[in-house]
């Protein structure tokens, strides 16, 4: 099959035994890869509720068309599996080079099911795959690990001590990038499996090579000239944004009690750039650049992206920046989720001060975190409460009004009652309180465009749409930041224009007109290049009928089928919901617009999205994305 | 005095984080500021989103806005993506 290496390998690490999960072209066409792809391979591979510590759960690697392709961000890759943090589908998605040479090696992905009874690690090549003893490996963090695997030229996908010790945030990681989201790494822990490496020189077959060459030049060049691809993230990362946030109300501050900090400019952007920054660096395959290079423990290491800053930093009351960059370091080696360690630790914090959980720990005072991060990966002290996340320890000490997680996942750092869309998006998405999986609409409140976060009329039908696009762009194969040339400049540039004010304040109003498409994605089978080049790379790729009508719709399928697994695994309606704080606490007192108004936006939701009123699918709705045989 | 304090593109193009400058308007704060800082281009400061002591001033009244001395004026370049 053109575009893609054509097998999927299914590894059982109880019998041993290696051999091929089938996929066909049809399904290929359907789901296209990543994550929808791998929700393709869980929902068929479950009939009822799967524990995540089970033999029956499965790990699912997924590449995507464009990956080792020449497509610009295109190195990302997802895995999939029942999360120990929400009992629910989750994917995660990583941009290290795992998948590239997953891919060189004549694997589109890889199914991993049972529990070896040994420690073991997967070693690919093209010609084989074998099953290795993993004990020199064990207890070595992930840079040791890597470096124990072999030398530059082979991709890996390792677990830290974390991941070892079933911390159930887990993360698993590839040179210095994360799969960090849903607790993957501690599946990896709970089969034994301390990781992967792969390479390989296979070649993939595109369709129209020389058409897909001359797209990915005029794509690099948009995004090397769009605001946002070309000058923010390249020049500040995503650290550029707490400043923004800081000002907007958005930033998580002291348990997400306030949506600013004053002391944000300790540890914005600006001031990782001036002080901290070595250099910018990226992703295989990205023109962006959107990493950064800092120093801790007199190591050049990785800095901190945006969700890092947040919740070390502002949600812990924590100026130090230094820390923040040490901790980072420390959550990567030890394989820890910064979003999920950061909302336990606040939440620890605030349980602390409010006298339910008297452990120690207080804002403002981050003396012990280096070491509680050591504690939570080894499960040491308190740590073993930590390690269980924020729905957990609210269940042991109380608190749960105030434990910051949707369905079990921690939220981000997008404080959601300044940005009604992302609220919605936290309390929707299939992941948990996910900002990317929630579609992530505070890039239209005030990050990109400036639509007002105050108003949750209209946001309904937006959060779907770029709930979909997302869905999509991952399907496919690159990183999300490529959609920010969605974004038009003229409106990103001149917020303060007469005709950019009066669109901002219109695009509320326009939420029917969105509606309308995302129902009837057929008024879109067109594509428009420098609008959304996505498609049309799908489309050169792998020669299907790719238009932004279909992607769009690829979308749609997956978030659909990953909600029919998410039921399956128990989810009602009800867990479509925000903390209390969110919802009942105004964020300031002056301000009575100050809170999330989920239900009115989530009634609109589910209409649009052609649920029923307890958030079910409709058959009507599944027929239409070709899901008729699905079910819960 | 007047603070003013840059933030995101207009901090890095600029090289400049923070200054202080006298009372007036907005559009008075802003000339001054093109005169300490001849690297920042009108169009960068006409475009900058501007928070007064954190409050946000927006349309072409904001030229008009009074600033006292201890107030603060934050000028936030538009894009902030990630």
């Amino acid at each position: 099959m053109v575009g893609y290496a054509g097998k999927i390998a299914k590894i059982n690490l109880s019998s041993g035994i290696v051999g091929d999960y089938l996929v066909s072209d049809q399904d290929r066409e359907l789901f296209i890869g990543g994550k929808t792809l791998a929700a393709k391979v869980i929902y068929d591979s479950f009939k009822s509720k799967v524990e995540a510590f089970s033999e029956e759960n499965i790990i699912v690697i997924t590449t995507s068309p464009l990956t080792s392709s020449t497509s610009p961000c295109s190195s990302r890759f997802n895995v999939s599996t029942i999360s120990p943090l929400t009992g629910l589908l989750v994917s995660s998605n990583c941009g290290g080079s795992f998948g590239l040479h997953l891919k060189r090696a004549g694997y589109d992905g890889l199914v991993i099911c049972g529990k070896s009874k040994e420690k073991v690690y997967i070693d690919i090549t093209s010609e084989d795959i074998t099953i290795k003893n993993a004990e020199h490996l064990w207890g070595k963090n992930t840079g040791e690990a890597q470096d124990l695997l072999g030398g530059k030229g082979r991709g890996k996908f390792v677990i830290g001590i974390a991941g070892e010790n079933m911390v159930r945030y887990a993360a698993v990681i590839s040179e210095e990038r994360a799969a960090g989201r849903g607790g993957v790494g501690a599946v990896f822990g709970f089969k034994n499996l301390k990781g992967i490496v792969a390479s390989g020189k296979e070649n993939i077959e595109i369709s129209a090579q020389e058409g897909f060459k001359k797209h990915n030049q005029n794509w690099i060049k948009k995004l090397k000239s769009h605001l946002l691809t070309g000058e923010q993230l390249p020049k500040l990362g995503t650290a550029g944004l707490v400043s923004m946030m800081n000002f907007r109300n958005q930033l998580a501050t002291k348990n997400y009690s306030r949506g600013n900090y004053d002391d944000f400019e300790a540890i914005n952007g600006e001031t990782l750039k001036q002080d901290y920054t070595i250099k910018n660096k990226g992703c295989v395959t990205c023109p962006i650049q959107c990493g950064r290079v800092v120093k801790a423990y007199g190591k050049e290491v990785k800095g901190p992206e945006l969700e890092t800053l947040g919740l070390l930093g502002s949600n812990l009351l924590n100026n130090d920046l230094q820390s923040i960059l040490n901790l980072n370091h420390l959550c990567d080696e030890y394989g820890l989720d910064t979003i999920s360690f950061g909302s336990s630790v606040g939440f620890a914090m605030e349980l602390n001060e409010k006298g339910l959980w008297k452990n120690g720990l207080t804002f403002g005072d981050c003396s012990l975190l280096e070491e509680l991060v050591k504690q939570v990966a080894t499960r040491e002290g308190i740590g073993d409460v930590l390690a269980e996340g924020t729905k957990r320890i609210s269940e042991r000490y109380g608190g749960s009004d105030f434990a910051m997680n949707v369905k079990g996942l921690e939220i981000a750092a997008y404080e959601p009652r300044a940005a009604q869309g992302m609220g919605l998006g936290y309390a929707t998405s299939n992941r948990g309180g996910c900002h990317l999986n929630g579609g992530y609409l505070v890039v239209l409140e005030g990050l990109g465009l400036n639509v007002s976060g105050k108003i949750a009329s209209g946001k309904a039908a937006y959060t779907i749409f770029f709930q979909d696009l997302m869905e999509a762009v991952s399907a496919g194969g690159t990183c999300l930041f490529t959609t920010y040339s969605l974004l038009p400049e003229v409106l990103v540039k001149n917020p303060n224009q007469s005709l950019v004010r009066f669109i901002n304040k219109a695009i509320p109003s326009f939420s029917w007109l969105v509606g309308l498409l995302h129902n009837h994605t057929s008024l879109m089978n067109f594509n428009l290049k420098s609008i959304l080049p996505h498609p049309y790379s799908i489309k050169a790729v792998t020669g299907f009928n790719a238009t932004i009508g279909s992607f769009i719709k690829t979308g749609e399928r997956g978030y659909n089928l990953e909600r029919i697994i998410n039921l399956r695994q128990g989810l009602k309606g009800s867990d479509d919901t925000l903390p209390k704080r969110l919802t009942s606490e105004l964020q300031r007192a002056e301000d009575a617009d100050s809170q999330v108004k989920l239900q009115g936006m989530l009634k609109d939701y589910y209409k649009i999205r052609g649920w029923d009123d307890q958030g079910v699918p409709t058959k009507r709705r599944l027929k239409k994305l070709g899901l008729e045989d699905y079910g819960v | 005095m007047i603070t003013v304090k840059c933030f995101g593109l207009i901090s890095v193009d600029c090289s400049i984080r923070q200054l202080l400058v006298k009372e007036g308007t907005v559009r008075q704060v802003l000339n001054e500021i093109r005169q300490s800082c001849p690297n920042i281009s009108e169009q960068d400061l006409i475009e900058a989103i501007m928070f007064v002591n954190k409050q946000q001033i927006s349309g072409n009244k904001r030229f008009s806005v009074v600033l006292k001395a201890g107030d603060e004026l934050a000028l936030l370049s538009p894009a902030s993506g990630g």
